[in-house]
């Protein structure tokens, strides 16, 4: 039994390893351990889907992990599907549909849509739906998100 | 907020396990997919000075054999629902576990945790019931098995021992030509069950009725099993039939009230999600 302990794991392709209290969120970890605060934190409690990164390419909350689970595992959040210049397919289809303002609930919804658009996931209203879901938006009205997600799932993945 | 304080361990095999539960025993707290503990940590309404993590162990597989499905207690939700077996022979599992939550909630959240933290509105609480489920659990003192209705004590409690984890979760796998239907009331999609509602029609080789069950939460502590009798089961249904036996199963019951849904309204809600799964059930299903 241990109060902290030492994890490695691979985050956005990168090797991190860091010692850190065993009670630190993931969520936590990934934007004060390692700096990377495009992982949003709304409710702690797994409902807004904002801080949902993708563990071994699977959608999680990282607000219901804690940071020792990831120790080994591959972990993805939105600063690594792409950069201003060099967009992710699936961040160009929110550009172009405008399907954000704000952007807090922006990062989970992308890690939600990439998982799907990686699977192969058809662009039918009900897939879609499925993507979006579990995930809350205050600002848009969510129906340029829909149309952002369903554009994007429609384009085949390289 | 954030967790208080607490120590943690991952075991990686079920010696070590033990070691732990002996030495912790009440004071931990066991966390599978975390989708229900880690909120309470969160808010600080759990604040164990030790948790004890399952997610080492390996406890992931779906046996689907011709009478009996076993899972794993760390079988995530997502997983039952892409299980091509269980669609096909108990179709009506993966029809209540896609109500539970949200896609990133069933990614990680396990069939084990849900049972052990026996929240009465949960679909796998009701799903036990339903299918004659029984869970095998592991403790300093043994393995046991603990049948679905010696499981659920009350709101949030089960009879398990605070140093007593669940290892695995078995059904019974209903005849071929069996159906089963399940239906529940949220406020949103993913929300929790105001009211939900089981049945499953148990049918034999020639398609003859062998017996009904309905399993029925969100009306009291725990969900209410009952038998169905088997001419309410037999076609053509007899609808006006059904009612008034839902409605003599609903009467007596006390549903809680809270700020949403009066009791008058559960127990209205109840009587017609019994005789919509009702009449799934007994619709579907036929000779194998």
């Amino acid at each position: 039994m241990q109060s902290e302990r030492r994890i490695a794991c691979e985050i956005n392709g990168t090797h991190y390893e860091k010692t850190v209290p065993v009670r630190r969120l993931l969520s936590d970890f990934l934007r004060d351990d390692v700096g990377l605060r495009g992982t949003h934190v709304g409710c702690e409690q797994g409902v807004c889907g904002a801080c949902t990164v993708l563990i071994q390419g699977v959608p999680m909350r990282s607000c219901l992990l804690l940071a020792v689970q990831v120790d080994g595992e591959r972990v993805e959040t939105v600063e690594g599907l792409g950069t201003a210049e060099h967009l992710h397919p699936v961040q160009a289809a929110f550009h172009r549909h405008h399907a954000l303002q704000c952007g807090f609930c922006t990062p989970g919804f992308l890690m939600a849509a990439v998982a799907a658009y990686r699977a192969g996931t058809p662009a039918e209203a009900s897939a879609v739906d499925s993507v979006l879901d579990g995930h809350l938006c205050r600002c848009t009205g969510y129906v340029n998100i829909r149309r952002a997600v369903a554009d994007a799932l429609g384009t085949p993945a390289d | 907020m954030k967790p208080a304080p607490f120590l943690y361990d991952a075991p990686k095999d079920e010696s070590a396990l033990l070691d732990l539960l002996k030495t912790w025993g009440s004071e931990a707290k066991v966390l599978a997919g975390g989708q229900s503990l880690m909120p309470m940590l969160n808010m600080r309404l759990a604040r164990p000075a030790a948790v004890i993590d399952l997610n080492r162990l390996g406890w992931d597989s779906i046996e689907m054999e011709s009478d009996v499905l076993t899972l794993g207690a760390l079988v995530r939700h997502e997983a039952i629902l892409r299980h091509s077996g269980i669609r096909r022979r108990l179709s009506v599992m993966p029809q209540a576990v896609h109500h539970i939550g949200h896609p990133a909630i069933r990614n990680r959240g396990t069939v084990g945790g849900s049972l052990a933290h026996a929240d009465p509105s949960a679909e796998h609480a009701l799903l036990l019931l339903l299918l004659d489920g029984s869970v095998e659990t592991l403790s300093p003192r043994g393995p046991r098995t603990v049948p679905a209705e010696d499981l659920f004590q009350t709101y949030f409690t089960t009879t398990l021992a605070p140093d007593e984890v669940i290892r695995r979760v078995r059904y019974r796998v209903p005849e071929p030509g069996s159906w089963g239907a399940f239906f529940e009331v949220a406020q949103t999609r993913g929300a929790f069950a105001i009211v939900a509602c089981g049945a499953l029609v148990r049918r034999g080789p020639e398609g003859n009725v062998l017996g009904g069950t309905l399993v029925l939460s969100g009306a009291a502590p725990i969900p209410l099993r009952y038998s169905v009798p088997c001419r309410l089961l037999e076609r053509p249904l007899d609808v006006s039939g059904l009612r008034a036996w839902a409605q003599s199963l609903v009467a007596p019951l006390n549903p809680d009230e809270d700020a949403r849904v009066d009791g008058e309204t559960r127990r209205e809600l109840a009587e017609s999600a019994i005789v919509r799964v009702l009449r799934e059930a007994a619709e579907g299903g036929g000779q194998p």
